[in-house]
């Protein structure tokens, strides 16, 4: 409910309304003000329909030198913000796992091992053991690379062949294979296993630390 | 340019195929090759392989090297609480023997168990345990036809098969039938894939329970052999082309059929020689590892 007054009506708008020209605004008010006005101000006193809500709040103009440092502000917060968690990431997490036991740690000086001093001998002894196996292990991978190599090789003509007789199969036979991927397969063991085996039952502990 | 017409007429008349090879002219269709005496018949051969089951004893050079890296590993580390509480152990014996038996605690401290009966404990308990022997009996008899055999190697299936009148050792061979018409070849009533005859000549050969993976759509390896004369006649072919595909045993009963197959032996790539002709060996050689 808004109380509507002649003559202040036309004075609260036309000092608001920055926009709009003044002319505008009178020559909008003047028709209904020419009622209003009347020489008894009670009869100026008029209710409006109850309208349950209040006229929008004008919006102040912002100086845009004050928007942009407002912007600015909030922008060089985040990036510090950023800043500040992207330093937390570059930091190395300690595992718990690499590190001593804390008992182990307290008796490091009773653990340590008498150090005992390699003799010449012994030392190059060791040296060309690491040689040698450098050597075997190299000529074990060359020996690999020469076996896929021909295994390669071989395929890649039993293709060709294929192609040459039928292209049809050929193209059948280099679509992919659904159920190739994933492969799983359990290795060789040490000893083979023991058919009809109990296993004898044991404790299980689960130790796994677990953060919430 | 060739290429793209002859992709762009292979997808407007429905083949539906992912051809991605090594080199670029192969995604191409050949020009219909002219010269051909006759055609030879296509056969697709399974290389069935029995994975090693147990990893192979350590060679002299990794048992020396084995032994130095363990040396290295003790001498960079530090003691252990078994070691540390095996030294106590000693020291309260010694203070025991020092002091006569007088004092009650390190009689008491020296009844408990010691690290040294805790070891023996442990070593008793293991050696309760009984391992499966790595040798086993097929090794000693020298059984080929077992799967029991030669542990740490691969073993390949060869059959003796019962080819027209005679047999011949060979990898389980199976005759690939085409689509009577050019029709689209996939998985259909058309045509076969190679691969599926393969599956299904394993299956003719060694039985329907066979639980065997095969390794991908592609052939791995190639032979040629022309038919002696009279049966290049009879059959109007020059020969036969055989193609392999290999498979893993992943188990099920192997079960040769007795009309199909006279006999069968699991080899080694080494034993293959003394078992294939040399043409043949060499072809399904180039396809095996053969470290063992």
């Amino acid at each position: 409910m808004a109380l509507s007054l002649g003559l202040s009506t036309v004075q609260r708008l036309a000092a608001n309304v920055l926009d709009m020209s003044l002319s505008r605004s009178l020559c909008a008010l003047t028709i209904s003000t020419r009622k209003d006005i009347s020489t008894s101000s009670a009869a100026a006193i008029a209710v409006s329909h109850p309208l349950c809500a209040e006229p929008l709040k004008k919006k102040k103009r912002i100086d845009p030198a004050v928007v942009r440092a407002r912007e600015e502000r909030r922008r060089r917060k985040l990036e510090k913000a950023i800043r500040r968690l992207e330093k937390s990431s570059r930091q190395l997490k300690p595992l718990a796992e690499m590190e001593l036991p804390r008992e182990v740690r307290a008796e490091l000086s009773e653990r340590r091992r008498p150090a005992r001093p390699l003799t010449t001998e012994e030392a190059n002894e060791r040296f060309d053991l690491m040689k040698e196996w450098t050597r075997h292990r190299r000529e074990q991978h060359v020996a690999d690379v020469a076996v896929l190599r021909r295994i390669q090789e071989s395929r890649a003509k039993a293709l060709r062949e294929l192609r040459a007789e039928s292209f049809q199969l050929y193209c059948a036979a280099i679509e992919e294979d659904p159920d190739l991927v994933p492969w799983a397969h359990s290795g060789p063991t040490l000893t083979p296993p023991i058919d009809g085996y109990d296993a004898p039952d044991g404790d299980y502990v689960d130790t796994t630390r677990r953060w919430e | 340019m060739r290429l793209t017409w002859c992709s762009r007429r292979l997808l407007l008349g429905g083949f539906q195929f992912s051809c991605r090879t090594l080199s670029q002219a192969a995604r191409a269709e050949p020009a219909p090759s002219a010269g051909q005496a006759g055609p030879w018949h296509l056969y697709t051969a399974v290389c069935l392989q029995r994975l090693p089951v147990v990893a192979p004893p350590l060679s002299e050079m990794e048992r020396r090297f084995t032994a130095l890296l363990r040396q290295l590993e003790f001498e960079r580390s530090l003691k252990s609480s078994h070691e540390i509480r095996h030294e106590m152990d000693i020291a309260t014996a010694e203070a025991l023997r020092a002091s006569e038996g007088d004092d009650p605690d390190l009689a008491e401290a020296a009844s408990l168990q010691t690290a040294a009966d805790f070891e023996d404990a442990c070593a008793e308990e293991l050696a309760g345990f009984e391992p499966a022997p790595t040798v086993t009996e097929a090794d000693r008899a020298g059984d080929q036809r077992s799967l029991q055999r030669r542990l740490s190697s691969r073993l390949v299936l060869v059959v003796q098969q019962r080819l027209g009148a005679g047999t011949s050792w060979m990898l389980p061979q199976g005759r690939h039938q085409d689509g009577a018409t050019l029709r689209q070849v996939g998985r259909g009533a058309a045509g076969d894939t190679p691969r599926q005859t393969a599956e299904q000549t394993l299956q003719a050969m060694v039985g329907p329970n066979v639980n065997a993976q095969f390794l991908g759509n592609a052939p791995w390896g190639f032979y040629k052999y022309k038919y002696p004369k009279p049966l290049q006649q009879e059959s109007g072919a020059i020969g036969g082309k055989v193609f392999f595909y290999k498979a893993v045993l992943r188990g099920g009963p192997v079960e040769p059929v007795a009309d199909r197959v006279a006999d069968h032996r699991w080899l080694t790539a080494a034993e293959l020689g003394g078992q294939l002709r040399s043409g043949y060996r060499r072809a399904v050689h180039r396809l095996l590892i053969d470290h063992d």
